[in-house]
């Protein structure tokens, strides 16, 4: 049941995103949702760790691991979003514009957790140094946007979305934010699964390795 | 009191054992002096705008040689099992932690310090205009740089490819506290008071600071134990 219940949310996402692509939803549908997904994706990882520090319990640690890479796929989409949107207004790629900036800035943050993750073999250890870490980049998120936006005052840019009015567009708004929610879902719920069974296969190959 | 003993015990230990090899200052030191020559190649030393952008190039320096001074904070009591006897030592790990940081503080400041007359004279600036300011800004900025590597070699200390680990997990985090010392030194240096709309940096440098403190005495405990 929970087999078919992840696959009707991965296609139910996919074609809501269909629909709105197709009624021409503007890139800002897409923008918006995205880099709030992944702000959300990385607190709700923060809270997982600070659960597995507590508990020690490994479902945690693989929450959070769903969470930051989902959060990471989000935010490359976001990243994506934000310079093809950046190059119609502006006629640059990269305008150095504040969300972009920050988000490029946090995105490097959780690549770092990744490799950190990737560099430590034991479980137990794996676990709780990234637990540490997804803390420490969860609390430098808010500074981190605080600076760029401090620093990009120097030469103000006009606001990605000025001058745009969107009436009478929230279906499609609603549309891309469901789509994603229901994607990344199930990407989570899908990543969990993998990490969990990747846990119950070291296992069983460290007990066979015991006899 | 105890505590304030504890930590002070732990930070002379590291100080002696380090002024006795002088292994990792001196090689900090002369990678201060090799970046700082190798920038005055890749931008005009004479130039205004190599001027105004001096603090970023600066705090670019004390980064890459400071990692090399935290790096080996924790690995040198990787022989002889030190880092075991440390951790079971009857001492809290906060002050085994506090006593690291303060060494490892000390000693990045003072390549920070020696490194500040090489650029002074390489790139014509007047860095001694505003002293007491840049003082306070290089003590900020060099804590910041000092908690955050501290704790994080503590962090990598047993994994594999440590030295890249550490630079790869510490640059990102401190991006808002080495903006906040870049744009502040780069100021200073060029003989322009800390004002009004320079202030937020100040704060933001001081709130790193205080929040990543707190932060990693918390953690402290779990890192070095698990």
């Amino acid at each position: 049941m929970r087999e078919e219940l992840l696959t009707i949310t991965g296609i139910a996402g996919a074609v809501l995103l269909a629909w709105s692509t197709a009624t021409g939803a503007h890139l800002v549908f897409f923008y918006a949702p995205l880099t709030v997904g992944a702000w959300f994706l990385a607190g709700a990882a923060m809270v997982s760790s600070l659960r597995f520090l507590r508990t020690k319990h490994f479902q945690y640690d693989s929450l959070s691991v769903a969470n930051i890479e989902v959060g990471l796929a989000l935010l490359g989409g976001s990243l994506g979003a934000g310079t093809i949107w950046e190059r119609t207004i502006s006629g640059r790629w990269w305008d150095w514009s504040v969300p972009l900036t920050s988000t490029l800035a946090c995105g490097l943050l959780y690549v770092g957790y990744l490799i950190l993750r990737h560099a430590v073999q034991e479980p137990t250890q794996r676990a709780t140094f990234s637990a540490i870490f997804s803390i420490f980049a969860f609390l430098d998120i808010p500074m981190v946007i605080m600076a760029v936006a401090w620093w990009s005052q120097k030469h103000p840019k006009p606001l990605m979305w000025a001058g745009m009015t969107f009436a009478g567009q929230w279906p499609l708004l609603v549309g891309t934010t469901a789509g994603i929610l229901l994607l990344a879902l199930t990407l989570i719920t899908a990543r969990v699964r993998q990490e969990e069974s990747q846990r119950e296969l070291d296992s069983l190959r460290r007990t066979v390795h015991a006899f | 009191m105890d505590l304030l003993r504890q930590i002070w015990v732990v930070t002379v230990k590291d100080l002696r054992a380090e002024l006795r090899t002088k292994e990792a200052i001196n090689a900090s030191f002369a990678f201060a002096l090799v970046i700082l020559l190798m920038f005055s190649f890749a931008f005009d030393p004479s130039d205004d705008t190599t001027r105004e952008i001096s603090g970023g190039l600066l705090w670019i320096v004390f980064a890459f040689a400071g990692t090399l001074i935290l790096n080996r904070s924790f690995a040198r009591e990787l022989p002889n099992d030190c880092l075991d006897a440390l951790i079971a030592a009857p001492i809290s790990s906060s002050a085994l932690f506090l006593g690291k940081a303060f060494a490892n503080f000390v000693l990045v400041l003072a390549v920070e310090f020696m490194a500040l007359p090489v650029f002074g004279v390489f790139y014509n600036v007047h860095w001694t205009s505003q002293l007491p300011e840049l003082i306070l800004v290089m003590l900020l900025g060099t804590w910041a740089l000092t908690v955050i590597g501290t704790i994080f070699s503590a962090l990598t200390v047993n994994i594999r490819l440590r030295e890249v680990m550490l630079p790869m997990l510490t640059y990102p985090i401190l991006v808002p506290a080495l903006m906040g010392a870049m744009l502040l030194t780069s100021k200073l240096v060029n003989g322009i008071p800390i004002a009004a709309d320079t202030m937020e940096w100040l704060k933001i440098l001081i709130g790193f600071d205080i929040v990543y403190t707190a932060v990693s005495l918390i953690l402290v405990e779990t890192v070095l134990v698990g």
